[in-house]
């Protein structure tokens, strides 16, 4: 059982690459063997988030264009021996590898992992098609905002048309108390715009970022909520049913108090 | 992605280049836009073309990408003074010139219309599923939405004052009904914006909503 995965939003900056390397890091913790995959040339890539800038030897453009084979580029987690990072190039070039490239490469790599995690570039682009081409199913990072949601909603529409019905949703970064501030969407209205399985809810929480400053993904932070609702998510990639986390617990106080006001 | 815009008019279905971008990125953008929403649209319908500014060529160019979609793209008249009659006043007139043209046909379509996709239809048109945000509906005759609508919306497209728009969630960003605009308030608005199912309709000039009895 091999599992190619693509994590893609549409709208930039809502936290794919962060969700990719927790999940990552998160199924090689459960005995998975785990490789991540980095079609984006961003500013904040995969190998930082894992602390691996410095092991980079080859990349994701030597391999496609067979200059060395995939084994040669990976690169080992410091601490999760089963897990692996196929780096993105230096090059900005992002249509140095197409769909067909890589999906070359995933199916080299099915035998010998369990999941293969796709990091998407943000836009619906050549990288987009590019990263989707070889997914099993996507997972569709947004966040509670009307923008992200629209950008969501557009993917979701382009995953359609290239035969990807096989969607899942996280929605990242939940602030309760600005839901009720109204440009917040709230998970009801998220979920009956988008029409996608939910399977994670991920609260906004500092130790993010902290965490990916050291190179240490947060879902290895006991005391993180994100850490813990990134858990939630394996384990329902995993097929397990978990509840979701209670992430408003002050909103029934901030309905009154709003109700109040009128 | 202004850029390319499709709108119903009194003469029919128009689409709308502008002349900031180069013909190849115009023919890229009708081409993706056709791409997402070209199922919807209904075979042999009659697109007009409004860009006095292309070549003859281009304009040939561009009734082939139609036909591949089994579109019929041609050269808009100048009718513009025709659409600016259209008021409230000659309704009755015109609806009576639609009727005897041909009845309005309807197309069912059992799905969610996404952000970027557009139907267009020159009958009626039923939805099973939400209009999102950022999807659009323009039809000739009535539209009637069994879910949410977030998008926006455009019935009598060519002209008929007297069609309608229902849904089980009216909560749309603008409602047109022939040629008179409603839009919705600046914020974002949640299911709970719409307690009970509407039609919109046109009377007295402007556009009013009504509670739908025995909806959702
Ligand atoms: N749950 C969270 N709480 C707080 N901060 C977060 C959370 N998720 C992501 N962030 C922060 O948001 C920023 C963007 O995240 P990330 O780089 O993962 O997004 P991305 O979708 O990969 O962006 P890009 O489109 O640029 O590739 C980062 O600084 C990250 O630390
Ligand atoms: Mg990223």
């Amino acid at each position: 059982m091999s599992e190619v995965i693509v994590i893609t939003s549409g709208k930039g900056g809502v936290g794919k690459t962060t969700t990719t390397a927790n999940l990552g890091v998160g199924l090689a913790k459960r005995g998975y063997k785990v490789v991540l995959i980095d079609t984006d040339t961003g500013l904040r890539n995969l190998d930082l988030l894992l602390g691996l800038e410095n092991r980079i030897m080859y990349d994701l453009v030597d391999v496609a264009t067979g200059k060395v084979p995939y084994r040669k580029a990976l690169v080992r987690h410091k601490k999760h021996d089963n897990l692996f990072l196929l780096p993105t190039s230096q090059i900005r070039d992002k249509s140095a590898v197409d769909g067909d490239q890589l999906v070359d490469i995933c199916n080299q790599m099915r035998s010998e992992f369990d999941y293969i995690l796709i990091d998407c570039p943000a836009g619906i682009e050549q990288g987009f098609k590019t990263a989707v081409a070889a997914a099993d199913y996507a997972i569709v990072v947004t966040m509670p905002e009307i923008s992200a949601v629209r950008d969501a909603d557009k993917i979701i529409g382009e995953l359609n048309r290239a035969d990807k019905t096989h969607i899942k949703l996280v929605v990242n970064r939940i602030r309760s108390h600005m839901v009720e501030a109204g440009d917040m969407l709230d998970m009801s209205d998220i979920d009956d715009i988008l029409a996608i399985e939910c399977i994670g809810q991920v609260p906004d929480d500092e130790m993010v970022v902290t965490s990916t400053n050291r190179g240490e993904p947060v879902i290895s932070n006991k005391k993180s909520l994100a850490g813990q609702a990134y858990s939630n998510i394996v384990g329902r990639i995993c097929g397990e049913q978990i509840p979701f986390l209670d992430l408003k617990k002050k909103n029934l106080f901030d309905k009154l108090k709003q109700m109040l006001h009128v | 992605m202004n850029e390319v815009v499709f709108k119903g008019s009194r003469s029919g279905l128009k689409m709308i280049l502008t002349n900031t971008i180069d013909f190849a990125t115009n023919e890229n953008l009708i081409r993706q836009k056709l791409d997402a929403s070209f199922k919807f649209f209904e075979k042999g319908t009659v697109i007009h073309l409004d860009a006095d500014w292309l070549s003859e060529l281009q304009k040939e160019k561009l009734e082939k990408l139609f036909d591949e979609y089994g579109l019929i793209l041609q050269n808009a008249e100048n009718d513009d003074s025709a659409e600016n009659h259209a008021t409230a006043d000659n309704a009755n007139s015109d609806s009576a010139d639609n009727g005897m043209k041909m009845p309005l046909k309807t197309t069912v379509i059992n799905q969610t219309i996404r952000n970027g996709q557009e139907v267009i239809s020159d009958g009626s048109v039923v939805i099973n599923g939400n209009v999102n945000p950022g999807a659009t509906v323009i039809a000739a005759g009535n539209i009637d939405i069994h879910g949410a609508c977030r998008g926006i919306v455009h019935a009598g497209a060519f002209g008929n004052i007297k069609a309608t728009v229902s849904a089980s969630y009216l909560i749309p960003m603008q409602i047109r009904i022939a040629d008179m605009v409603a839009r919705a308030p600046d914020k974002c608005m949640s299911k709970e914006d719409a307690p009970y199912p509407e039609k919109a309709y046109v009377s007295d000039g402007q556009i009013i909503l009504e509670q739908l009895t025995g909806r959702r």
